[in-house]
């Protein structure tokens, strides 16, 4: 077991980012690091530290040299090579220009015209209920229906739907982002790891490798293009030095857009219907002003960002405000913690639509810098088809009982459950 | 005769953010006619932060 490179620390706040208190009232915490003079935490359930001043994030997230990814974003030390977020430049700057090839802003607008389709036909097939747990009917299913239509695998076929599947598979692997590896160790020695979870995860792998495996032969047949999904672009799309990504690489991207890419969107979207549906005043002005959809879109990521933070490790020696960092200490930069640093939000805790939209955009919630998500544009799309569809088809749109937070993935904030209700016409 | 270079964007593919030399950076003091290689080396996109070395030059 490696040796422990964090300590408490007199004037460092303890806090355990597995626990209950965390997990409900995270966003007392988070004010009570940024009013108590010393936005620095040390955990006590993982071996590592937390930042939540924006500018410190900011200026670690700059530079990158001193401050790497190679070991992933999570708690523990990731051994196997990884993508994108588990990469420094150069190797990362390699990947997302291929990444960047295939996920270009022409491709995601040309998606519009069939998400709007796939929202309105959902809300057609609830519509007339006047109430559904729109997490469960709207949320999940259109970042993944958007992921594997960009991935060029059916979502549902003859062996059924893999809704369930996908979704064992990210709270089974996201889940356990904070975890330490003892735990988990002791966890499976236990036998108390959740095997349909572990099952889940190894499924979607072998649905990634037999996708992979098809992609090549219809490629050489001619029945597939380098453009008929990301995989065959991923496929034929050379980098910098005229080489290809290997297999392994491949497979590793369709696992981190499947997670990444559906997971923290799908909190996204129930988190603006809900906070619109509990602040009435704002609701009232995004209803007679749209104009307003993308402020409200970036406003709830800044107050509610789905991802709580991620891991960097030091390249060496350093100091981080009071503390004292040994080489590779991890160290989670928390972008939902940032997001109500007051230094840089006025009233941080408060949602409004009055804020400047140029403003609000210096949230965490997509990361900053090399590491910036790559996904963020589509994410925003998806935002506001959804909000758009919404506001369109369900009037007196409003809550319908409690909704229920997800604890499942304490890197993440969201919710589980997401009741709403409309006037049928 | 001297004959100005053509003003060019620049693609940020992070995040797809347009630096275009016509334009400049007006609310960073970049006037109109900058040139991507005299921005600053320490330049990041205002964005999402990634550095000079994530812009590519924008084919036509």
């Amino acid at each position: 077991m490696m040796q422990k490179k964090t300590c408490p620390m007199e004037g460092v706040m303890e806090v355990d980012f597995n626990a209950e208190p965390f997990l409900t009232d995270f966003k007392q915490i988070y004010q009570q690091l940024h009013s108590g003079g010393c936005p620095y935490a040390h955990s006590t359930s993982g071996d590592h530290y937390a930042v939540a001043s924006h500018p410190q994030i900011i200026s670690m997230l700059k530079n990158y040299d001193m401050w790497k990814s190679k070991y992933g974003p999570g708690l523990n030390y990731q051994e196997q090579e990884g993508v994108l977020v588990s990469v420094d430049p150069p190797e990362h700057t390699f990947e997302v220009k291929i990444v960047a090839s295939a996920f270009s802003m022409e491709y995601f607008r040309s998606l519009i015209p069939e998400m709007q389709t796939f929202v309105d036909e959902q809300i057609d097939g609830f519509y007339a209920d006047g109430q559904v747990d729109v997490h469960r009917a709207l949320s999940i299913p259109l970042p993944l229906f958007v992921i594997f239509r960009m991935l060029g695998i059916p979502l549902q076929d003859e062996t059924g739907d893999k809704t369930d599947l996908v979704r064992e598979m990210i709270i089974g692997s996201v889940g356990l982002m904070l975890t330490p590896t003892e735990e988990v160790m002791r966890q499976m020695a236990a036998g108390s790891v959740d095997e349909a979870r572990m099952r889940a995860i190894a499924g979607t792998q072998q649905m990634f490798i037999d996708h992979l495996a098809d992609c090549k032969k219809k490629l050489a047949s001619g029945e597939y293009q380098n453009d008929t999904n990301i995989v065959c672009r991923f496929l034929t799309t050379p980098g910098p030095d005229g080489t290809y990504l290997t297999d392994e690489k491949i497979l590793g991207f369709c696992g981190f857009l499947l997670t990444a890419g559906s997971a923290t969107t799908t909190i996204m979207l129930s988190n603006i219907i809900y906070r619109l549906l509990t602040e009435p005043e704002e609701f009232a002005k995004l209803q007679e002003n749209p104009d307003l959809i993308p402020l409200a879109i970036e406003e709830t990521l800044r107050l509610d960002a789905p991802v709580q933070g991620l891991f960097r490790t030091n390249d060496h020696e350093t100091e981080l405000g009071p503390i004292h960092l040994q080489q590779d200490t991890k160290v989670m930069l928390l972008w939902a913690g940032g997001n109500l640093d007051p230094k840089v939000f006025e009233d941080p805790q408060k949602f409004s639509l009055d804020r400047d939209l140029n403003k609000v955009r210096r949230h965490l919630a997509f990361g900053y810098g090399t590491h910036f998500c790559r996904g963020a544009p589509l994410a925003r799309l998806e935002g506001d088809i959804f909000l758009r569809a919404l506001l369109r088809r369900l009037p007196n749109l409003r809550l319908n009982g409690p909704a229920v937070l997800d604890k499942r993935m304490p890197v993440l904030q969201g919710f589980r459950e997401l009741p709403i209700a409309w006037d049928v016409a | 005769m001297v004959v100005a270079a053509a003003a060019r964007k620049w693609v940020c593919f992070s995040c797809f953010f347009v630096y275009d030399e016509a334009e400049g950076l007006p609310d960073q003091d970049i006037p109109p006619g900058t040139r991507f290689e005299d921005l600053a080396d320490d330049w990041v996109c205002p964005d999402c932060g990634s550095p000079k070395s994530y812009f590519e030059l924008q084919e036509d």
